[in-house]
């Protein structure tokens, strides 16, 4: 298996696409840590996956928290080992477009979609630097190219884009590699808290009339988590079905 | 990362380039069926699950209508892409990363980018029936004549060298085209990964 015994930290994976990824690495082969700030779903999500034989431990983490942060990858390597492959999953998304959002609501949303992959991402290389190798995969949105009333939202992972071109271009020398995935609508519980006239607008704008499950991003985040990929680095994956080549707009 | 278990692929190599011949070998030793033609057959075998496309623009193939030789093929095709209910059909173009610009290749950047355009509507065509189209746009891998061109002339310019610390190879350009062919990459069309060891995030229209 060709993530075996890869130590893999997965932000936000006690729900959603994040639980897909540590789904997918665990069959992989990886020693899987679901690190999320609901410290209860992350344990009950550890213990699924560990009920079907991998290794996988569930840890408390606020992202957003420097110290929180240093803690989790501090406990990943006494359990685990040093972090081989970081997810950058977690987050938020409150939309509620330029005439709605307050100083609070944009600010949470930084804090977490963008200053969560920064603090996660330094305290990841810190320590792969010196072993050479690494995987960085962040998870932003095709939604940073812009969208209806997502404001905060866009901006935050159109930081994450920029984040990850930025990183890729200094660690490559080291034999890091960072990614982004970039889902277009898929479905999951931060998206079925969508009212449904929201959901027929999204449906409206994908060219492959589909809606995505979280598994079809595991197996990109595996990808790009995989030796297969060492020569792929800095690189936006749309797991869209096509919406980024052309998202319709609703008529009227 | 194998999940191909007797799924049939036809690569079209009208160059007869050497990438091809690493994708077609690097598939075979996957469990693919790899059949390996210049132009489309007159009749096609089975239902197809997976066409890679592969001008030979990496080899530096004296290479003209590229965009028109993948548009015929696959109007061609159609007939024998794998339905939707089946889990629908992957197509997969090699362009190279002189797409983004490059002086002393002006020709073949322009074959690239046109690639490029029509893979993303020929996306947006076959969406509904389950088909997808992506693009791998390498770095002229180890190998490729075009890696001992020089310098450009008349320019302080040199060669896209990968970042990581390994050149790219086919090997690695042929891993990125099976991730695209993978029956779980479903969701993912009209893409384009850059596989050149991150030489493509220099220029602003790679992202
Ligand atoms: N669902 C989609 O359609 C979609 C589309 C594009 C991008 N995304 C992105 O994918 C990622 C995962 O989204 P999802 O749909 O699975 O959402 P989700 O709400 O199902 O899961 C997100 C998880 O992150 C956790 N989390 C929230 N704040 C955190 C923090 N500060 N620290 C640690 N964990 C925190 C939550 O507890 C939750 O378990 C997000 O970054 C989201 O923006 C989702």
């Amino acid at each position: 298996m060709d993530l075996d015994a890869q130590v893999a930290v997965v932000t936000g994976a006690g729900s959603g696409i994040g639980l897909a990824v540590a789904r997918e690495f665990a069959t992989a082969g990886a020693k899987v840590v679901i690190a999320d700030i609901d410290a209860e779903r992350a344990r009950m999500a550890a213990q699924q996956i560990a009920d079907t034989g991998a290794t996988a431990v569930g840890l408390p983490v606020d992202v957003a928290s420097r110290e929180a942060v240093t803690k989790l990858f501090a406990t990943v390597e006494e359990q685990l080992g040093p972090v081989d492959i970081l997810v950058n999953n977690a987050g938020i998304s409150i939309d509620r477009g330029v005439r709605g959002i307050t100083d609070e609501e944009w600010k949470r949303t930084q804090d977490i979609n963008l200053n969560g992959v920064f603090l996660c991402s330094q305290t990841a290389a810190r320590s792969m630097i010196p072993r050479r190798s690494g995987r960085i995969i962040n998870v932003s949105s095709r939604a940073w190219l812009g969208w209806f009333g997502q404001l905060s939202y866009a901006a935050s992972k159109g930081g994450v884009v920029s984040a990850t071109r930025s990183l890729a271009i200094e660690l490559a020398k080291y034999g890091i590699t960072v990614n982004c995935l970039a889902p277009g609508l898929i479905d999951t519980p931060l998206l079925r808290r969508e009212p449904q006239e929201v959901m027929e607008r999204l449906l409206t704008a994908q060219p492959m009339g589909t809606i995505g499950a979280p598994a079809d991003v595991g197996w990109a985040a595996h990808y790009f988590a995989s030796p297969a990929s060492r020569s792929v680095t800095g690189q936006v994956l749309y797991v869209c079905g096509g919406k980024s080549l052309y998202a319709q707009p609703a008529r009227g | 990362m194998p999940d191909t278990a007797t799924r049939s692929v036809l690569v079209l190599d009208p160059a007869g380039s050497a990438t091809a011949q690493a994708i077609g070998s690097h598939l075979g030793s996957t469990g693919y069926g790899v059949d390996t033609a210049a132009e489309v057959p007159t009749d096609p075998s089975g239902p197809l699950d997976a066409v890679v496309f592969e001008p030979g623009l990496l080899d530096g193939a004296p290479t003209r209508n590229a965009a028109d030789q993948l548009l015929t093929a696959v109007e061609r095709l159609r007939p024998h892409l794998r339905a939707q209910q089946e889990g629908g059909s992957r197509i997969v173009v090699l362009t190279s990363r002189d797409g983004l610009g490059w002086p002393s290749r002006p020709a073949l950047a322009a074959e690239s980018g046109a690639l490029v355009s029509a893979a993303r509507s020929l996306a947006l065509q076959l969406g509904r029936t389950g088909t997808t189209v992506n693009v791998v746009a390498a770095l002229p891998p180890e190998g490729s004549p075009l890696r001992a061109e020089g310098r450009p002339e008349n320019t302080h310019l040199y060669e896209p060298e990968a970042l990581t610390p390994t050149p790219v190879t086919r090997q690695d350009i042929a891993d990125t085209v099976a991730f695209f062919l993978d029956a779980r990459s479903g969701y993912v069309t009209g893409q384009v990964l850059y596989c050149c060891g991150g030489a493509s995030l220099l220029s602003s229209m790679s992202v």
